[in-house]
């Protein structure tokens, strides 16, 4: 797969999980979860499992395999989602109904704040210095560009609001 | 039926996805809008050097749309990545950065370049009210000695 074919993949399955974001957080809050969430409750625990696999795999294919080499907040952002991939499964096996979602939805607001931070940093206006022919990474630097404003960093933070609305989901699903 | 609501925001996610596919290879399928612009350049002797992992270099092609195809593009990276070197016609022609744009002149701009910039340094006509950057950060070189 071409570069730009993976950059557009990419970016539409955030914008798909955008829609979910919105549908799924607007339901919560509006709904008290009767119209989806609720529904939801029982795969929520698949949704983060993948999530949470899906974007280390991505963003691994960047680096090992694309060589994109990930800049210092990338690098914070990893720290806090690779955990979640390994205590997914953790809570899988364990059957862990709650204390899952709460170190979950903790290092989600970590990562989210970070990709918030990072996104509207790229936004700012900056010049067009070009790229070392060594490789050397910026976090200026918009991997994905699609669609006028999804960059890897507003993937990113779509992918940690999510994981916080499924643990939610899933908490509550558990708490009743 | 117990789950409508959820198979129907599941169905609803797929066709976003599909759409957005659908409508990707219908913009692929139209002529670009800077034909024009990009043969000309080609003809009055610029070579625009790229890497494909460079985020630069694609917004660059973005610039020009679906006309990017008929640019005068060389490829400097032999592999998809940074690390696996840059090739033997880029080192000769000492390229140290991209996108890095070389005219007939022996003259060079290195960086993003507005459609503008390119058409005043290949004397190519350009009519449009493009949404590009400025070339804020250029460097600009001469090779006299040629």
């Amino acid at each position: 797969m071409n570069i730009e074919t993976l950059n557009f993949t990419v970016a539409s399955g955030a914008l798909v999980m955008l829609i979910a974001l919105i549908a799924l957080s607007s339901d919560l809050l509006f709904m008290k979860g009767r119209m989806l969430a609720n529904d939801l409750a029982p795969y929520a625990l698949y949704g983060i499992l993948t999530l949470t696999f899906g974007g280390v795999m991505t963003s691994l294919t960047y680096s090992e395999v694309y060589g994109f080499i990930p800049c210092a907040l990338c690098w914070l952002q990893r720290v806090f989602l690779y955990p979640q991939a390994l205590m997914g499964v953790a809570g899988t096996y364990w059957k862990d109904t709650v204390m899952l979602s709460r170190y979950g939805i903790v290092l989600s607001i970590a990562g989210l704040a970070i990709a918030l931070y990072q996104y509207v940093y790229q936004m700012l206006p900056q010049g067009s210095l070009p790229c070392p022919a060594s490789g050397v990474s910026s976090c200026y630097d918009k991997v994905i560009n699609e669609f006028g404003f999804m960059t890897f960093p507003l993937v990113s933070a779509i992918s940690f609001a999510l994981l916080i609305v499924l643990y939610l989901i899933y908490s509550r699903a558990h708490s009743k | 039926m117990k789950h409508k609501n959820t198979i129907i925001f599941a169905v609803v996610l797929i066709a976003v996805f599909g759409a957005l596919f659908g409508a990707r290879a219908w913009t692929n399928s139209q002529p670009g809008q800077y034909d024009v612009l990009a043969q000309c350049i080609k003809y009055a002797g610029a070579t625009f050097y790229g890497a494909s992992w460079c985020p630069h270099c694609a917004e660059q092609k973005a610039l020009f749309g679906n006309s990017y195809k008929l640019l005068p593009y060389v490829e400097c990276s032999i592999g998809a990545t940074a690390a696996s070197g840059q090739t033997q016609e880029c080192k000769d022609a000492g390229i140290t950065g991209y996108p890095a744009w070389r005219f007939a002149d022996g003259s060079e701009l290195s960086g993003k370049q507005s459609l503008k910039t390119l058409s005043e340094k290949t004397q190519c006509a350009f009519e449009g009210t493009s949404t590009d950057v400025p070339a804020t950060e250029t460097a600009t070189t001469s090779s006299d000695s040629e």
